[in-house]
């Protein structure tokens, strides 16, 4: 197949995004759990102060539900709206993150990273997911 | 239930709600695939499979009895399967 290698092909990428789900869940449970420890791996400096408004805790906690419900969502059959729903609930979080590293103190190369790296893929996800879905 | 016992759990809801979710996740995927077809979807489909099961048997008569080899008996049996596939139709088109 040639031109915009983007939509109508949820098919052929699922099992990549699922596996991508999949360490976003792992990564979210090992941001959550080390909210126990002494020191724990997400600081102010690093994502800004926007994103302190909210407990470090519950931005884990919302990445783990977030991821697998995508996760779950992925699995044939295919339910739409699981996909879409974690997906979205994921860019959200992108956004206000990227935002919050970018311009409101902290490193901004985290920022940029999430907002060029992970919010593109979810969004893709989500193109993917519209672009000719199943019957859920 | 003591203080020390309350502690315990709520410490245990903490660290293992994160497997309920991704558990719960799994099952809310599976949901749909345990529930039974909708009887009146599966008779819809059935209806419509039998109406054009017999669209096509109507044609292929048709067009035997087009056939100018047919002999007059062949003709005969042809007009009366004809006949009874078209009150079918005209049945299942009420």
């Amino acid at each position: 197949m040639t031109g915009w290698p983007i939509g109508g092909r949820l098919m052929r990428y699922r099992p990549v995004f699922m596996v991508v789900q999949v360490m976003l869940c792992a990564i979210s449970l090992a941001f959550y759990y080390s909210t126990f420890l002494p020191q724990p791996l997400m600081r102010a400096e690093t994502w800004g102060a926007l994103a302190y408004e909210l407990p470090a805790r519950w931005w884990a906690a919302y990445g783990v539900v977030a991821a697998a419900l995508t996760w779950a969502g992925l699995r044939i059959p295919v339910r739409n709206w699981m996909v879409t729903a974690g997906a979205v609930m994921q860019c959200a979080q992108y956004v206000v993150l990227s935002w919050s590293a970018v311009f409101t103190g902290g490193e901004p190369v985290v920022g940029i990273y999430v907002y060029l790296f992970f919010l593109p893929l979810h969004l893709w996800i989500l193109i993917e997911t519209w672009h000719g879905r199943s019957d859920d | 239930m003591d203080a020390a016992t309350i502690e315990a759990l709520q410490k245990l809801a903490a660290l293992g709600w994160p497997g309920g979710v991704i558990g719960a996740a799994y099952l809310l995927q599976r949901w749909r695939d345990h529930r039974p077809p909708d009887p009146a979807n599966a008779l819809l489909t059935g209806m419509s499979e039998v109406k054009s099961s017999l669209d096509r048997l109507h044609k292929d008569l048709e067009a035997l009895r087009a056939e100018q080899k047919a002999s007059a008996a062949d003709r005969a049996s042809l007009n009366s399967r004809l006949a009874a596939v078209e009150a079918v139709q005209r049945l299942l088109s009420k």
